[in-house]
């Protein structure tokens, strides 16, 4: 009984920080770096978000054991495409302005990574409560994931947090920050961070961290889009030569610069 | 005319959807290690947003609207880009097998591919016309291809730099697709 | 044939129809409040733009700016702001395309041809830029009443009709008065009419 109690806990707290779908699997970028502009919007966007994958989640949980293998990618996106537009429509009646900021990243959900990569690995093989779980645990990531960039270009952008004025007389909002550049350039200072962090022990594991990331990114990316059509073989071949040819390259620039 | 240049200009520099929109990132740091792969991908996209763009059209002004179906839309447009995309694959694979073995790897991977089912959205919503539409996913698709090609040029120098170990991989890539982002920020300032 | 095709389809059909109902109904539940809603935003920024006026009709633009290709590529609806049966003013919605898209932007113009009011509504715009047109420029416009066309400057004027443009924000602030001055602009051919 107590070890299933930490196992349902290890699912819900392992999307925060392990398993970050953001930060840690890199899944999701478009609306992490479209829509954070503010704080606000971050959070907006990362519960949207959270809602469909509960629904998606627990719903898919539910049909996985009658869904033959064979349909079931169009059958998710279908479940996923349908929770989008409820999140959708429920926003443009309650939550107006919302809605207004988030756009088109709304619709845009059907196609985020994170979603289907989750039924595809979690839901489709667990139960319903465990997969509530976990969507709340990784949405709760993402959600975290987005504040996080949000805040950082609202404050340095605008100079501003949540729509408070902070930086009234300190210096000047750096503009640049809420545009366009600056969301890649924040995410890219934010995973070059967390490669430093949970590589600092273990000097060893530094290249291997690194590596991890990006190959993870490729992975994830391409497995979700492989397993969305029932996979063409030479996809699968392009990831592992992907990978394989990232491993290499990061080990010889990791020598060069030893040496 | 003038309208189609217009659309031109703005889908390949001024809105680029990856470095404006941040539609498509996936791919776009997924696919740019190499500029033959990037070629690759950015002319299966190419094809593919053209293709959507009056597919989607087509279900949305002759189909979703008439029969007041709207709320469908999101459904509807992924299913079909869905559907269209393995269609194009059987129908490369069968009759234009050259073609086929430059895009066909990359097809499946465009379902997932923000940037397509974003065009879709975006026509809609911009409400253009049949013909417009189709140039805006055309222009669309060439804006992405130039970006990726641009990116895959840069990291191949990135590839072979003496990087700090924690800015290896993905996130000495982003720092550099903000420098690009930055350059493509001065077409906003063309009025148009 | 069972097992491989028929059972998959029918299956997959089944969610799909079960999802579209779904919808149907959720949909069915927030149609009007979301009709509602965007006819209270729109009549209440009516409401903000010309103060005066109790009620709003709709005036057919298509003919009384008939020939205005210009304008009527922007100025998408039309209304007389009316008091006790009098015409106090005149209330325009303009879309006007910005930094992130198009902008809605409605604008109040009163008898005399003063702008009673600027509200920029729907937009896209950068936040803690564009969206600083509200109010960097509408305050501006706001009780100015032009008799040279609205010109955005980047240094600060002391010419009435010269808008000092957000810094940054250059494109935002050019599409904010260039829709105002469309406003104007078919305010005076409404009011030549009415004279």
């Amino acid at each position: 009984m107590s070890k299933q109690k930490t196992s349902a806990l290890k699912v819900f707290t392992s999307g925060f920080i392990k398993d970050n779908p953001t930060l840690k699997m890199l899944l999701g970028m478009c609306p992490s770096l479209a829509v954070t502009t503010s704080a606000e919007n971050g959070v907006g966007m990362g519960l949207a978000a959270t809602a469909v994958l509960l629904g998606s989640n627990m719903a898919i949980s539910l049909i996985r054991k009658i869904v033959p293998d064979k349909v079931r990618i169009p059958a998710y996106i279908t479940v996923i495409a349908g929770f989008v537009t409820i999140v959708k429509m429920l926003m443009e009646a309650y939550l107006p302005d919302l809605n207004d900021k988030l756009g088109i990243f709304i619709p845009l959900i059907v196609v985020n990574c994170i979603i289907l990569a989750r039924a595809e690995m979690f839901a489709s093989k667990n139960g319903v409560a465990l997969s509530a779980l976990d969507a709340l645990g990784m949405g709760g990531g993402f959600t975290l994931a987005l504040f996080i960039i949000g805040s950082i270009r609202e404050i340095l952008g605008a100079g501003m947090f949540f729509g408070l004025v902070l930086t009234k007389d300190l210096f000047d909002p750096a503009i640049i920050m809420i545009l366009p550049p600056g969301g890649f350039l924040v995410f890219g200072f934010i995973i070059a961070f967390i490669n430093k962090v949970s590589t600092l022990n273990v000097q060893n594991q530094e290249l291997a961290g690194s590596c991890n990331i990006s190959a993870s990114c490729n992975m994830n990316c391409l497995e979700c889009a492989s397993k969305a059509k029932s996979a063409v073989l030479g996809s699968d071949t392009v990831a592992k030569k992907d990978t394989k040819a990232d491993k290499a390259k990061s080990s010889e620039v990791s020598n060069g610069g030893e040496s | 005319m003038k309208e189609v240049l217009l659309i031109a200009i703005t889908a390949i520099f001024i809105q680029n959807i990856v470095l404006a929109k941040f539609l498509g990132v996936c791919p776009f740091l997924g696919v740019s290690r190499k500029l033959s792969t990037a070629l690759g991908m950015g002319g299966a996209v190419v094809f593919v947003t053209t293709v959507v763009s009056a597919v989607t059209w087509a279900v949305y002004y002759l189909l979703l609207k008439p029969l007041d179906l709207i709320y469908l839309q999101t459904i509807a447009f992924i299913l079909v880009i869905a559907s269209l995309v393995q269609f194009v694959e059987i129908v490369l694979k069968k009759f234009m097998p050259p073609l086929y073995k430059a895009l066909g790897i990359y097809l499946p991977l465009i379902t997932t591919n923000c940037a397509v089912l974003g065009v879709a959205l975006i026509n809609i919503e911009k409400e253009l016309s049949f013909g417009l539409a189709v140039v805006n996913g055309f222009m669309t698709g060439v804006g992405f291809t130039l970006v990726l090609a641009i990116f895959s040029g840069i990291r191949e120098k990135i590839e072979t730099s003496d990087v700090p170990a924690a800015f290896q991989g993905i996130s000495i890539a982003l720092v550099a697709a903000a420098l690009i982002s930055v350059a493509f920020l001065g077409f906003t300032q063309l009025a148009l | 044939m069972w097992r491989s095709i028929i059972k998959p389809a029918l299956i997959l059909f089944l969610i799909c129809a079960v999802i579209a109902g779904a919808l149907a109904q959720v949909n069915d539940l927030t149609k009007d409040t979301i009709a509602k809603r965007t006819e209270e935003a729109k009549t209440k920024a009516r409401q903000e733009v010309l103060s005066i006026a109790k009620e709003f009709n709709e005036i057919d633009i298509n003919s009384k700016l008939a020939g205005e290709e210009a304008l009527l590529k922007i100025v998408k609806g039309a209304y007389a702001g009316q008091s006790e049966g009098n015409t106090v003013g005149y209330v325009f919605s303009v879309v006007k395309k910005g930094y992130g898209g198009d902008i809605n932007i409605t604008v109040g113009i009163d008898m005399e041809g003063k702008i009673s009011g600027v509200n920029i509504g729907k937009n896209n715009e950068t936040p803690g830029l564009g969206t600083k047109a509200n109010p960097e420029i509408t305050d501006q416009l706001k009780d100015l009443k032009p008799v040279d066309r609205l010109k955005v400057v980047k240094v600060e004027s002391d010419k009435a009709e010269d808008i000092q443009s957000i810094s940054g924000a250059t494109i935002t602030s050019r599409a904010v008065t260039d829709a105002v001055q469309a406003a104007i602009d078919a305010a005076s051919i409404l009011l030549k009419e009415g004279k």
